[in-house]
């Protein structure tokens, strides 16, 4: 059984998952575990390692300044914590299936909603499928 | 006027639609891409029109919400299970992680676990009426 006190250190170690470049052994020290422990409890609960947690926070802050901001694609790199922009551009891609210049040039193409809300999506969906619909019954 | 629709907040998409149904056993039913999310819903193999939503939350306010309620551990929602023995049992042997065995609580039975979306998720069954 999870008990409170250490369900509120894995959400200490989650915060500095996302505002500290320490490692995952010293952000485990600092909550009080073991880098093992650390690692598999916060993957139990969290469903995905500090690392792979960390990785995807970065990739995800990264996408919303792509689409709020006009932040150079390096800039961003260097603020989300990556030194190297080739290899910020690999993990992009492979999260979200595009490069963050393409997903840039489509959030601006298609004035993509930058903060989805259930109602939000499921509008946006509704429209969606009535233009797939509309576009089956349309002569030509 | 019909509820059929409720949400939850999840941290990712597939993440949860994998654990919502690969562990919980929901079943997906709609699967609409909407930029760089999907409406995505899930509804219960016993049956029901309710379907659930699993929403992004990519929303700042969204996030805060759902992080307090996890942080003071307070379950986001609850489903109900006809045998709550029996689920904790199998979501264990699954890796599932619970706060709160299954635990008497006046007219149910309770246990609360992570969803692994960062949410709390409790589980309950009514006491058999005599």
């Amino acid at each position: 059984m999870l008990k409170h006190h250490n369900l509120r250190r894995l959400c200490t170690a989650r915060d500095k998952l996302r505002t500290e470049d320490a490692s995952i052994t010293a952000i485990a020290s600092a909550i009080g575990m073991s880098r093992f422990h650390f690692i598999r409890l916060f993957k139990s609960v969290f469903g995905e390692t500090p690392h792979q947690y960390r990785v995807r926070y970065r990739m995800e802050a990264a996408r919303r300044q792509l689409v709020e901001s006009h932040q150079n694609v390096t800039d961003i790199c260097m603020a989300v914590g990556y030194v190297s922009p080739g290899s910020f551009s690999a993990h992009f891609s492979r999260r979200f299936g595009v490069s963050p210049a393409a997903l840039r040039e489509r959030a601006t193409r298609d004035g993509n909603d930058p903060t989805p809300h259930c109602i939000t999506l499921l509008n946006a969906a509704w429209t969606t499928e009535s233009q797939f619909s509309r576009s089956e019954t349309d002569p030509d | 006027m019909k509820i059929t629709l409720c949400s939850i907040f999840v941290d990712d998409q597939q993440k949860a639609l994998d654990f919502y149904t690969g562990i919980l056993g929901f079943i997906k039913s709609q699967e609409i891409p909407v930029g760089e999310f999907r409406w995505l819903t899930v509804k219960s193999p016993e049956g029901g029109e309710t379907e659930l939503s699993l929403e992004p939350n990519a929303n700042p306010a969204a996030r805060t919400y759902q992080e307090a309620l996890f942080e003071q551990g307070i379950p986001f929602t609850a489903f109900e299970v006809d045998d709550i023995a029996s689920e904790f049992q199998r979501l264990k042997h699954l890796g599932v992680t619970f706060t709160m065995e299954p635990t008497e609580a006046g007219p149910v039975t309770i246990a609360v676990f992570s969803d692994t979306c960062g949410n709390l998720i409790q589980v309950y069954q009514p006491q058999p009426t005599a």
